[in-house]
């Protein structure tokens, strides 16, 4: 059978060892934080108004080039993911320390300049100056809808609940136990073979 | 003079051959790829990708709602740093991005089948042999369907092959907690091993190192990946109540009689199908209880529990599908080295090539995107023969098994005379 007891010394390696990795742990990652930004993406649209029929409704990024514009324009903060590319929707989730709210702030002005720009230069380049024939005759342009907006959802909230961090704290005590005591049943076991 | 041995392997890889001529011819005029292949055509290789995207993306237990525990995702960093590179967007777009690493993705999955092959296969033939096996396998409708997905089950079969090898049980629970750690689905192997404890207490070691190595993998590697991973059981729980795929997807490639639940489904005026899907179900948690209750009952070796541990796995579960047969390469070794040519015979129905390329039962016309010819096409979804053979066979296989340990066991431990 397994020896679930430790020794003295075992239970104070275990306990002074794991402590200090799972404090550090807890330490490094009570500080970040993670903050959702929704954009409301630049529209490139032809539309019939009479039928109410859309000939084309296309966002003016695809997620690559959005990641692309995010990865030049977020200077400071370099964590950040694009959480949902759907429709008329995007999240970006940028990760950050407590206390960074100005720099995040400041690469979103330019991230905002940057999507901006981007949109018109690719309008211009393909979308202006499109006229579509329609089967009854009529003429319609292309035209933007709007150009995107940023909208800040909330405040930076803590990346991780204390649950998460309750393990973090807990974990590295658990495995050096288990290490424990699994090496000793390998030595036991081994020298009841011999 | 040719040996038969020689000439039936040699018919098997030709058979492979043929299947796949016939769907390289099948997606050089139709820019898709056939039944048995998933039938959305855009989503080649995305059980690999959409993996690899969240392993360096935040949310996988929360959002993505992942049943893979945390070395998944850390194999997969590893991948991506060192074999992959930057990527961005979304996971369709991590695959645009990836075109060029596709082959060498297609060579790492090979390579785990050759390994699987040379550890299980390595002392009971010799080379010429191997390499055949090495070809009817790398054809076989399981790895092609599996290499198609991308999806990182084949990293199980190496260590699979390794389990089967008569090491120390100190490795053998090492091993036995990576597959865990990779499919949560092998502690089935552990639970029949537990079972057997009563009467075989060989394996002490393996039943009490097992759990302890499971959780020190669990939660080093959740550690180091800084995410939710204390969910996963939960999201295994909402996993197996969702109903994750569309009956047409479990129907394509099934290796559970438990499948033919859908077939109503798929052929609604087959009104007898659901009632016939439940008898079959009922009947196969009945040889599954017959067969945990033997394991209770009588002293097996390690060989047969790992046998009877994929035999429950593949037969159980319909959401693995046809990738889990898979597992039976190394099982096959373990038949050839005792001699059981009649398993040897019906589990090789599941890697004979030409099953998956006749059609039984059209279903409909769809259009839409074909990844590998990068064009919208007009798919033609039906059903082969793999659909009604592969879960028959292997039900077969279940209720052969039965009967076999029974007749065995009762031989091999005859009853004391009273």
């Amino acid at each position: 059978m397994i020896n679930l007891k430790l020794k003295l010394r075992e239970l104070f390696f275990t306990i002074f060892v794991g402590f200090l990795i799972g404090l550090t742990l807890y330490y490094i990652n009570y500080t970040k934080t993670t903050q959702e930004i929704k954009i409301i993406p630049g529209i490139a649209v032809a539309k019939e108004f009479c039928d109410n029929m859309y000939y084309i409704n296309i966002n003016l990024y695809t997620a690559f080039e959005l990641s692309e514009i995010i990865k030049n324009s977020m200077l400071l903060v370099k964590n950040y993911s694009i959480k949902n590319f759907q429709g008329e929707l995007v999240i970006l989730s940028v990760k950050s320390e407590i206390g960074e709210g100005d720099i995040i702030n400041s690469d979103l002005n330019i991230l905002k300049e940057n999507i901006i720009s981007f949109e018109t230069h690719k309008f211009d380049k393909i979308f202006k100056g499109v006229i579509l024939n329609c089967t009854n005759n009529s003429k319609l342009t292309v035209y933007k809808k709007h150009a995107s907006e940023l909208i800040w959802v909330n405040y930076p909230k803590k990346r991780y609940n204390n649950i998460h961090l309750g393990l973090l704290l807990l974990s590295p005590m658990i495995i050096i136990y288990l290490f424990i005591i699994s090496f000793k049943y390998i030595k036991l076991s081994e020298k009841s073979n011999d | 003079m040719i040996s038969k041995k020689i000439i039936l392997i040699t018919l098997l890889v030709l058979a492979g051959i043929c299947n796949f001529l016939f769907i390289a011819y099948f997606f050089y005029k139709n820019s898709y790829l056939p039944a048995p292949f998933i039938p959305d055509k855009n989503d080649t290789f995305m059980d690999f990708f959409h993996t690899l995207y969240w392993s360096q993306n935040d949310g996988i237990y929360t959002e993505w709602k992942s049943i893979y525990p945390p070395l998944n995702f850390l194999i997969l960093d590893f991948f991506y740093e060192f074999f992959i590179g930057d990527l961005n967007g979304t996971p369709f777009e991590y695959r645009k991005q990836s075109l060029s690493k596709l082959f060498g993705i297609g060579v790492i999955f090979a390579s785990c089948l050759l390994a699987s092959i040379k550890i299980s296969y390595g002392k009971l033939v010799n080379l010429k042999y191997q390499l055949l096996l090495i070809f009817f396998f790398l054809l076989s409708p399981p790895f092609l369907f599996a290499l198609e997905r991308g999806n990182l089950l084949i990293l199980c079969l190496p260590l699979l092959s390794l389990y089967i090898l008569p090491l120390n049980n100190i490795y053998k629970s090492l091993i036995l907690s990576l597959l865990v750690n990779l499919k949560p689905y092998f502690l089935i192997l552990y639970i029949v091993i537990f079972i057997n404890l009563k009467i075989n207490n060989k394996n002490n070691d393996l039943i009490i190192l097992t759990p302890i190595f499971s959780l020190i993998i669990f939660l080093s590697t959740g550690l180091i990946l800084n995410q939710e991973f204390y969910l996963v059981p939960f999201n295994l729980f909402d996993f197996s109540n969702a109903g994750a795929l569309s009956p047409y997807n479990i129907l394509t490639f099934p290796s559970s009689i438990s499948s033919f639940i859908f077939l109503n489904e798929i052929i609604p005026d087959f009104k007898i199908s659901r009632y016939l899907g439940y008898t079959l179900k009922i009947l196969l948690f009945y040889f599954i209880f017959k067969l945990i209750q033997l394991v209770f009952r009588k002293k097996l070796t390690m060989d047969y529990l790992t046998i009877i541990g994929v035999v429950i796995i593949t037969n159980y579960s319909i959401t693995s599908g046809g990738y889990s047969l898979l597992f039976y390469i190394p099982i096959l070794a373990i038949f050839y080295k005792n001699k059981n040519y009649a398993f040897l015979a019906i589990i090789s129905i599941f890697f004979l090539g030409v099953i998956g390329i006749i059609p039984i039962y059209y279903t409909h016309n769809a259009i839409g995107m074909s990844y590998l010819s990068s064009a919208p096409v007009e798919i033609v979804q039906n059903l082969t023969l793999i659909a009604v053979i592969y879960p028959v066979a292997n039900f077969i296989v279940l209720v052969m098994l039965y009967n076999y340990l029974k007749i065995k066991v009762n031989h091999d431990q005859p009853q004391a005379k009273t």
